[in-house]
């Protein structure tokens, strides 16, 4: 984004843009309009700029009903991975995508209110402190950016998404399970599952946008919910969870869980 | 139109008033290239005039010239201007059944009286602020807030318990 040390972004005040980068002599600020929103050192400018990204996503992008999460997909369903930060869903993704699993979104899930289709946005997974050790252990082959150290999330490191993900950009999924992934280090691993109306409410908990789109709001997410079965998965291993999701393709959607389960 | 620059998008833009020019004539748009709808969204977006903008060419009966990917962003606007304009009538009538039941009447101005009114153009009404007037009279006559409001004329005015319908 920056040019030259001191050169401005060419985005003179007054034009529109959503967000504008600028380069200082020091550092950078993220602006909007001609206010700066945050000024952030140049060593973090690259996750500022991916964050940047996703607000522009989560500011603009009303077509879509906006979820907090990962979407992975396999045989023509997607799993959605809710949660807030640091839930792990980005390692779970990342494992996920060892699986073969295919990468629709490693942070923002886009569902079209029309179609019930979740769309695919594939981005680098951005890793966290102890998660960047521990994939680029389980999945070797999986390319790595730099590590940013002291970020306002910590330890930052982008995997590369895989090259299936982006050139299938264009082919939405159907939802099929919704996941609520939780990691704790003594938790006890496992799929448990939830109630259709308990999962609504979590998903609802997650989304950014549900109040502005309103009543499509309420009816997109209840049809995907109708679809879609819902699991809590407090996790330990990561490996362990990916196996218990890799589970669930095998099995039919309708017959996962029945409306009532406890 | 300028000459556009893919590189430097903002800095090739010289000053145009485009909106204005497409707001007195929605027509214009029908065969606008890239450049010309870069500088078109900029410019609503800044003035926060999107939605407007898309309803305006809708009204003129040129929508089906925006391009897919234009209108995806009108699709957008259109939410949060319709999300607005829900807060504003939830507002309104939340007041109104407060002020009804006190028995004072309720003067409703700017967007929120465009809103109730039933203005075509809903993001017309969600630009502006609601704001509503109670309007307290006594024996004397007029006082405090609503004898500022002696010379103007309300564009909405509610005195009966019956507020136009809310939008499901």
């Amino acid at each position: 984004v920056p040019r030259k040390r001191g050169q401005r972004f060419p985005h003179p005040s007054g034009s529109g843009s959503p967000l504008e980068a600028v380069a200082r002599g020091n550092g950078q600020a993220l602006r909007r309009g001609g206010e700066p929103v945050r000024d952030v050192p140049r060593r973090i400018a690259l996750p500022w700029a991916e964050w940047g990204f996703d607000w522009c996503i989560y500011t603009y992008a009303h077509q879509f009903l906006i979820f907090h999460s990962a979407v992975v997909e396999k045989g023509g369903r997607a799993a959605v991975l809710a949660g807030p930060s640091g839930s792990g869903k980005s390692t779970l993704c990342a494992a996920l995508l060892g699986r073969g699993w295919r990468l629709l979104s490693d942070e923002v899930g886009l569902l079209d209110p029309k179609r019930g289709l979740l769309l695919p946005i594939p981005r680098p997974v951005a890793l966290k402190d102890a998660s960047i050790g521990l994939i680029g252990r389980l999945l070797p082959h999986t390319r790595l950016g730099r590590v940013f150290a002291a970020t306002r999330k910590g330890r930052i490191a982008h995997m590369r998404p895989p090259t299936d993900a982006v050139e299938r950009q264009a082919e939405p999924a159907k939802p099929a399970w919704v996941v609520f992934p939780t990691h704790a280090n003594n938790a006890n691993t496992e799929l448990a599952p939830l109630r259709k109306a308990a999962g609504f409410v979590r998903l609802e908990a997650n989304c950014y946008n549900y109040a502005a789109l309103g009543c499509n709001a309420f009816e997109a997410l209840g049809k995907m919910i109708g679809t879609a079965s819902c699991f809590a998965l407090p996790f330990a291993d990561v490996e362990a969870a990916a196996e218990l999701v890799e589970g669930l393709a095998e099995v039919q959607p309708a017959a996962a869980v029945p409306l009532d389960a406890a | 139109l300028p000459r556009f620059n893919p590189r430097q998008p903002f800095l090739s833009m010289p000053p145009d008033d485009l909106l204005l020019r497409v707001f007195a004539d929605p027509a214009l748009i029908v065969g606008l290239g890239v450049e010309g709808w870069e500088l078109l969204l900029v410019q609503a977006r800044r003035t926060n005039l999107t939605a407007r903008l898309s309803y305006w060419i809708e009204c003129a009966g040129v929508l089906g010239d925006v391009p897919d990917r234009i209108g995806m962003q009108f699709a957008a606007v259109r939410v949060v201007a319709a999300s607005r304009r829900r807060a504003i009538e939830w507002e309104v009538n939340r007041l109104h059944r407060v002020l009804t039941a006190a028995g004072y009447p309720m003067l409703l101005l700017k967007g929120a009286a465009y809103a109730a009114g039933g203005c075509r153009w809903p993001a017309v009404a969600a630009r502006w602020a609601s704001t509503s007037w109670c309007p307290v009279t006594n024996s004397k006559g007029p006082k405090g807030i609503s004898s500022r409001m002696a010379g103007s004329r309300p564009s909405s005015t509610f005195t009966t318990g019956v507020l136009p319908k809310m939008e499901p």
